[in-house]
């Protein structure tokens, strides 16, 4: 399986909202199942622009732009990363495609 | 045994330092060898005795005793030592004449090291006492070498290799290094006279180097620093520590009082390599030898940007259009001191003596100087306006990002986490600007919305912004480099300076090896596609990811724009726009990136960049706000306080 980036966004707004729990439970989780990283890296992202709708959270090569996430709604998030579970589709969709796009774009590079 | 000695072809130094006494044939010894390098540290004295032997007994081959062959110049002066045979510190030694090199504890490991590596290539010039008192004459005169491109008393150039100090940072060197500095969680030590994480406390040597320079901080800032506000009380926010939430701490303070200090993003003793040549090897703790001179024109390039904004901005507190903003304006000025500082803990800690001199030059150019300007050329446009500044810390301040950020992913280590933690205090940098231009922009939406013209009222029209990001976005496209660059290639491949998150392992080959990049190149009057390969294009993939960021800026201004109804659009302009570096610069480009010819783009210059009329216009607009809660009539106040603090907070008590 391909290692999945997990971005959380540490952005003023964001970070206001809690994203910095978020990423601390989050990289607590998968420290403790998977040390080397070998599954799933978690980090934090200066910005991505979705300032209106965080805290954000992405999920790369899936390509999913989690907003508005809640510490409730890290379980699910978790699953999915996992593999266990769908995409949280109540949490995707929030912000505007070309917020998506600039991400994307970055991540996908062909080089 | 002497005279052979002193016949011999090898070269031979002496060293006299800690522990050490040089009397009677140790000193007849060292007067016999090429140099003699002596510590002075008042901490770990040494002795340098003038005995019987050094009067005739040892003769050398010549017949005269080494002291007047050493000062054949002053024949009184050997006969006044030999009659007084005095016992001598290493200083008073070095004053009679009989120290070829005088090293402070400071210089010691680094300049032996690095003088008795280059004897071969470059004379080295002795104090000068030695030559004061030696004239011409030595008992082994410096054999005349060449030493084009090598400054006397250096370090070699470039491409002088040193795998000794390769060797012994990948080895010994990088555990212990990082063990001193806070590998691992680090302690934050905010009592000392410069609060650190890096265990200045234990390392004497680079504490005093430290104290010496921060007084010339000190006195820069307040020559030129922000001006007539050092004796005013900011609501600041300083770093505590390292880790989330430890650089958020905020009180009121004068701002030659902030607490400047040195802190590193704690660190991985085993961080590997993860691109370029050494990939899967141990970042290096040390500055490799082979790297020295390209790692220390990195950051001192780096370095050299932080004290200049600070000048270019020293004047804009006279015109702040609110308290908030005054106290952002301050915020970003004591910080972007305290990234000087960690580029100058860097240079004196791992570049000896150079470092030193680099750091105290940082000090010595000055922005806009003609005859000793900073590095870059943004670096020297003036700022005196906030209509500047904003564009200046959304675009300009996003190149630095940018840099870090390839810097963040830096091989060698101390660098990577000095600019990590650097990076979380340059987001507030962007986000000011950001915000600012942000708020300009709605505030002439709501006046256009109201049907008012914002010249009638001393706002800032759209049109006029729009010049203004013209010209600093494409001011700081040219602090990218050139798009095909062997340099680039060359950091890369060391592990210099990575893609921006390289770490993150986004990437398809780590090596850059197997790819080309394309570019857009003007031939006569069009564009022709050209590939390069991919380690030369590292500029260029920098500034794309620069490009995307900026656009994402220029997205969220205008979603604000359409949410107040109304038709003007921001556009950020083509990386091809206005360049004076790389594949573009001599060609002429409209903002939207269209070759035209130079009569075009002369005749519309007055479209795209701001004119001398714009810059009056808006210096007239800027008028100081100083009374809490209230802003200027061309700027929306901000959606909220900083640190959660009421807009009509006091963000600066005036004395």
């Amino acid at each position: 399986m391909e290692t999945r980036l997990v971005y959380v966004c540490d952005g003023g707004d964001c970070n206001e909202r809690g994203s910095s729990n978020l990423y601390h439970r989050m990289r607590t989780w998968f420290e403790e199942r998977d040390p080397h990283e070998e599954r799933v890296k978690v980090r934090r992202y200066p910005c991505f622009g979705g300032c209106e709708f965080g805290p954000n959270i992405t999920v790369w090569p899936d390509r999913i732009f989690y907003s508005q996430v809640k510490v409730d709604d890290l379980d699910d998030i978790i699953r999915h990363i996992e593999g266990e579970g769908e995409p949280v589709k109540r949490l995707c969709g929030k912000v505007k495609p070309d917020v998506e796009e600039f991400l994307w774009q970055m991540l996908d590079s062909p080089y | 045994m002497l005279r052979r000695y002193e016949l011999t072809s090898k070269s031979f130094f002496a060293l006299v330092d800690q522990g050490s006494a040089f009397g009677g044939l140790f000193l007849e010894l060292a007067l016999a060898g090429d140099r003699i390098y002596a510590l002075d540290d008042p901490d770990a004295e040494v002795r340098v005795a003038v005995g019987p032997l050094s009067d005739g007994r040892l003769p050398m081959s010549n017949g005269l005793t080494r002291l007047e062959s050493r000062f054949l110049a002053d024949p009184d002066h050997a006969r006044r030592l030999m009659k007084e045979q005095p016992v001598l510190t290493a200083a008073e030694a070095d004053e009679q004449g009989l120290v070829t090199f005088l090293l402070e504890d400071i210089d010691w490991d680094d300049d032996v090291r690095t003088r008795s590596r280059s004897a071969p290539r470059c004379r080295p010039t002795p104090s000068p006492a030695w030559r004061r008192a030696c004239g011409t004459a030595g008992p082994r005169p410096a054999r005349a070498r060449s030493s084009a491109g090598c400054r006397p008393g250096r370090t070699g150039s470039s491409r002088d290799p040193t795998p000794p100090a390769r060797r012994r940072c990948r080895a010994t060197g990088s555990l212990s290094r990082l063990a001193s500095t806070g590998g691992g969680m680090s302690t934050v030590d905010l009592e000392a006279k410069i609060p650190n994480n890096v265990g200045l406390r234990d390392n004497k040597r680079l504490l005093r180097a430290l104290e010496k320079w921060q007084p010339a901080f000190l006195d820069w800032w307040r020559e030129l620093g922000p001006s007539d506000f050092n004796a005013d009380q900011v609501y600041l926010r300083t770093a505590v520590g390292v880790g989330k939430g430890g650089w958020a701490h905020f009180d009121y303070v004068k701002m030659p009082d902030y607490r400047w200090g040195i802190f590193l993003a704690d660190g991985d003793p085993l961080r590997k390599i993860h691109f370029g040549d050494n990939l899967g090897e141990v970042c290096w703790q040390e500055v490799p030898g082979e790297f020295r001179n390209r790692l220390r024109r990195l950051i001192v390039t780096q370095g050299d940007t932080e004290p200049a904004s600070v000048e270019q901005q020293r004047m804009l507190g006279h015109t702040a259009p609110s308290l908030a903003d005054l106290r952002s304006l301050f915020q970003v000025n004591v910080e972007e001191g305290r990234h000087l500082w960690a580029m100058v803990y860097l240079l004196h800690t791992y570049f000896g003596a150079d470092g030193r001199d680099e750091a105290d030059a940082m000090l010595e150019r000055h922005s806009g100087d003609p005859d000793s300007p900073r590095i870059l050329e943004a670096f020297n446009e003036p700022i005196d306006t906030w209509l500047d500044f904003f564009c200046f810390t959304t675009f300009t301040d996003r190149d630095g990002k940018y840099q870090l950020a390839a810097l963040a992913e830096s091989a060698f280590d101390p660098l990577a986490r000095s600019t990590q933690f650097m990076l979380n205090e340059e987001a507030y940098h962007m986000q000011t600007g950001e915000n600012g231009v942000g708020r300009v922009l709605h505030r002439t939406a709501e006046l256009t919305r109201e049907g008012t013209d914002p010249r009638t009222v001393g706002a800032l029209p759209f049109d006029l912004v729009q010049r203004y990001i013209n010209f600093w976005a494409s001011r700081s496209m040219d602090l990218f480099g050139g798009e095909d660059s062997t340099n680039a290639a060359e950091s890369f491949a060391a592990g210099l300076k990575g893609r921006y998150r390289e770490g993150d392992g986004i990437y398809k080959d780590p090596k850059a090896l197997n790819a080309q990049y394309k570019i857009g190149v003007p031939e006569g009057d069009r564009l022709v596609e050209r590939e390069i390969p991919l380690r030369r294009a590292m500029n260029a993939l920098l500034l794309d990811s620069y490009v995307a960021d900026c656009q994402r800026i220029v997205s969220r201004w205008n979603r604000d724009l359409e949410r107040m109804e109304v038709d003007f659009r921001v556009a950020l302009p083509d990386k091809r726009f206005n360049r004076n570096q790389g594949v573009y610069a001599d060609h002429s480009f409209t903002p939207a990136g269209e070759l035209v010819s130079r009569e075009e783009w002369e005749r519309r210059l007055a479209e795209w960049l701001p004119s001398q009329e714009d810059r009056d216009y808006v210096k007239a607009c800027m008028k100081p706000v100083h009374e809490p809660g209230k802003y200027a009539n061309w700027i929306a106040p901000h959606s909220q306080g900083v640190n959660e603090t009421p807009l009509d907070f006091e963000y600066v008590k005036f004395h």
